[in-house]
């Protein structure tokens, strides 16, 4: 009697577990214990790091200073920082590599500081010829190829997730966040808010800079404000300011040259993001609009027109759109990878851009090869320089594009001429020396 | 005379059927899977805090509130600022959108439907695309979320309805319809963006609890489980639903009525998740089938059960999301990837009464 009833509660539970329901109750089960799993093996990671990181300070006042950055928010970091983290696409690394503080990096945000982060661009020609451009790189990844390496706090997919955990246990004695860079969009105030306060909580430091990105209508005089303020968290606001200067100096080099071009010769120009996500929307095509960075190099510092008169960053236009805006020059800037001039002249996808002026004319350059390029790096004054000559060539005849890239890589970067030279083949420059530009 | 009785009939067998012990014992075993995931799940993450410090943090907060400037300020953020809101959050939406996802295909009758069937989830992508495309005049992605979300099933309800009534199968077509609305708003928006802002707006479709906050969760904990908790009382109500409106209305039951309680509280609940954390896919069409595989077709049974697993469901897909990869994986891709195969399941398993 005693031994029936367990074996039907047996029989019972053995029968339950085979049905539909206690397959789902199982299911439940191996997901918690996963989850535990999970949690247990972390924890031990996390200890690892932590001992590495605590490190506390009981520093006195006379050790801080105030710095204001950009939002005007009076920020107190220690006077000497030995741990930086930043939190941009490689403007506030070139600065501080100009600086000789770069070695002091121990967190960046941005994934386009890996060097494994870059697309490669394939590009079909009428005849069938194939052509593929790889190795490609953000100059900083030349400069400082250890940066690579280094504790990245965004996440790997690109989508501006920031670790803050990573970041607390980068244990940095100053971040600098650098908003209207990819990793922190310029229209995303509401993010970029939540993200700079829960950073701020954590009890770092925070530095807050503007790209020209954030402003409508800028010019690029708001990155001399970025680079004073980065000077002065080290002391080296003079030196920051002669870096300014050097770089201003390639603006009003150009600004001198071409101020006095009538309107009537003043040549129109496009800029042209060829991107295989534009083809596959049933466009050509993204341009910028009269009020971006773009324009403004085009208009106020080379003193063309640009051909695209609407508003607007990244517009797609279509074949029909670009035939009408029909410009003297085209340049080519990064879109999901480099793009030469060969790829609009005779690619096999656009051929109906044949009838272009500047097609015809063989007028288009290839703009240095910006990866992630919502933002305004170290290297703007070739992007001058490329556009003005591109519209005048006359007047910048004397000026030997790939040697003036040479002597601005070693100049803010502090590199020897090998390195230069291969800064500017991963800039996709090499086409200067080709084409003796 | 007869109406009345049969009414008695089912309270009085309900009655019996709420203190089933098997029933409650899951339901008991499922809440403490719950907590004790959330207490796993805090203790998790890149920083290193020991457990014991995890919870002293929280200890401090919840019973000295006093002292707790004496707390280390970067673990103090890390455990309190970071790691409880992003937990608690999580659970409420897994309750959330299961629970509208029970109540919705309780309503409708329909074991494929889920809380973004009448477009909830393509307006609220489209109000938080607004909110990211013109930041200046839009100034908040979570409010335009939550307001496109309530204004897309309004726009359904009202296109459904019709000589004072609203049709399930009418109710479902404008759903997809002011869905197709919004996904082609949202498509002029993703048009209209830039590159950053396109990838704001991919991200935020995908869901996800990374800049949770202690606001967010002041505002959604509430509202989620004082729906819920509304949506549980009336459970035995949505039993009647399901038989259909006619006999419903045999029973003594108004359906329109209560078919509008229904959805406008389970709307508002799926509006202030998804408007929190971005549309997270499949939850609210799997756990009221596990649910209801689990504890029978009773939604007074079913809507519990479905919340807790919810909750459970979520919390899991946070830790993978949070642990597969050295960075973060949209939530929405987790729980797709782990929900697809569980519908293969379902439809293979219960083809025969899907498909007769």
């Amino acid at each position: 009697m005693n031994g029936k009833p367990n074996n039907n509660r047996i029989g019972k539970l053995s029968s339950y577990f085979n049905s539909k329901k206690g397959f789902v109750l199982c299911v439940f089960i191996i997901l918690f214990i996963v989850s535990i799993e999970g949690c247990s093996e972390q924890t031990g990671q996390v200890t690892t790091a932590a001992t590495n990181s605590s490190t506390a300070t009981s520093d006195s006042d006379e050790q801080y200073r105030y710095v204001t950055d950009m939002r005007g928010v009076q920020v107190k970091v220690p006077k000497d920082i030995q741990r930086i983290a930043t939190i941009d696409d490689g403007f506030v690394e070139g600065v501080l590599t100009n600086l000789s503080e770069i070695d002091k990096i121990v967190s960046v945000g941005s994934i386009g500081l890996g060097s494994s982060s870059f697309k490669q661009s394939n590009i079909t020609l009428n005849s069938g010829t194939n052509y593929t451009f790889s190795g490609g790189s953000n100059t900083i990844c030349v400069v400082s190829p250890w940066l690579s390496n280094v504790s990245c706090t965004e996440s790997s997919s690109g989508m501006t997730i920031i670790n803050y955990e990573k970041l607390a246990s980068a244990n940095p004695n100053v971040l600098i966040i650098r908003v209207g860079d990819c990793s922190m969009g310029a229209n995303d105030i509401e993010n970029n808010n939540k993200k700079i306060s829960t950073i701020e909580s954590l009890g770092i430091p925070v530095i807050v800079l503007y790209s020209p990105n954030n402003y409508n209508n800028s010019g690029l005089e708001t990155m001399r404000d970025e680079m004073r303020i980065i000077g002065q968290l080290f002391d080296k606001e003079e030196e920051a300011m002669v870096l300014a200067d050097y770089l201003n100096n390639t603006e009003k080099m150009i600004v001198d040259r071409t101020r006095d071009i009538p309107e009537d010769e003043k040549v129109t120009a496009l800029y042209l993001g060829l991107s295989s996500k534009a083809r596959q929307s049933g466009g050509a095509g993204y341009v910028s609009g009269i009020d971006t960075p773009e324009s403004y190099i085009l208009e106020t510092v080379a003193d063309g027109k640009n051909a695209y008169q609407d508003t607007g960053s990244g517009k797609l236009l279509n074949a029909e759109q670009v035939l009408a805006l029909d410009p003297d020059v085209i340049f080519l800037p990064t879109y999901s990878g480099y793009h030469p001039p060969i790829e609009l002249q005779d690619s096999i996808y656009y051929q109906n851009m044949q009838e272009l002026k500047a097609v015809k004319n063989k007028r288009i350059y290839s703009m240095p090869y910006t990866p992630r390029n919502c933002d305004r790096r170290l290297e703007y004054p070739l992007d001058l320089l490329i556009v003005a000559k591109g519209c005048y060539p006359d007047r910048f005849q004397d000026i030997k594009v790939s040697d003036f890239a040479l002597k601005l890589y070693q100049d803010i970067y502090g590199v020897d001429l090998a390195t230069a030279e291969k800064i500017r083949s991963a800039q996709y420059l090499d086409w200067t020396v080709e084409s003796d530009f | 005379m007869e109406e009345v009785s049969t009414e008695v009939k089912i309270s009085t067998h309900t009655t019996l059927d709420f203190f089933e012990g098997r029933k409650l014992c899951i339901m008991f075993f499922l809440a403490v899977v719950m907590v004790a995931g959330g207490m796993v799940t805090i203790c998790l993450g890149t920083y290193q805090i020991s457990i014991v410090e995890v919870y002293s943090i929280i200890a401090t907060h919840l019973f000295s509130p006093d002292i707790v400037d004496s707390l280390d300020k970067l673990k103090n953020t890390i455990v309190w600022n970071i790691r409880f809101p992003r937990v608690i959050m999580a659970i409420t939406v897994g309750i959330g959108l299961s629970v509208a996802g029970a109540i919705y295909q309780g309503c409708f009758r329909n074991p494929l439907v889920e809380p973004y069937i009448l477009g909830v989830s393509s307006g609220a992508a489209f109000g938080a695309a607004l909110g990211i495309v013109y930041p200046h005049i839009f100034f908040s992605i979570q409010l335009g979320a939550f307001l496109f979300a309530l204004l897309s099933v309004f726009l359904a309800y009202t296109l459904a309805r019709s000589r004072g009534q609203t049709p399930v199968v009418t109710l479902v077509l404008a759903g997809i319809i002011i869905g197709s609305i919004f996904s082609a708003f949202v498509s002029i928006m993703k048009y209209l963006s830039n590159d950053t802002q396109l990838r704001e707006i991919v991200f935020w479709m995908m869901g996800g609890f990374y800049y949770t906050q202690w606001d967010d969760v002041r505002l959604t904990v509430p509202v989620v489980l004082i729906s819920v908790a509304i949506m549980w009382f009336f459970g035995w109500k949505l039993n009647v639903l399901s038989m259909g409106d006619e006999e419903a209305r045999a029973l003594g039951v108004n359906p329109e009525i209560f078919k509008f309680i229904f959805i406008v509280l389970a709307t508002l609940v799926t509006a202030v998740c998804v408007s929190s954390v971005g549309i997270v896919a499949w939850v609210g069409l799997m756990m009221p089938h596990a649910a209801r595989l689990i504890q029978g077709p009773d939604n007074r049974f079913v809507i519990p059960t479905a919340a807790l697993m919810g909750g459970v469901y979520i919390i899991f897909c946070d830790t993978l999301a949070r642990t597969l990869t050295s960075a973060e994986i949209p939530i929405g891709i987790v729980t797709a990837i782990v929900g697809a195969p569980y519908l293969l399941y379902l439809l293979r398993s219960k083809e025969k009464e899907i498909f007769g």
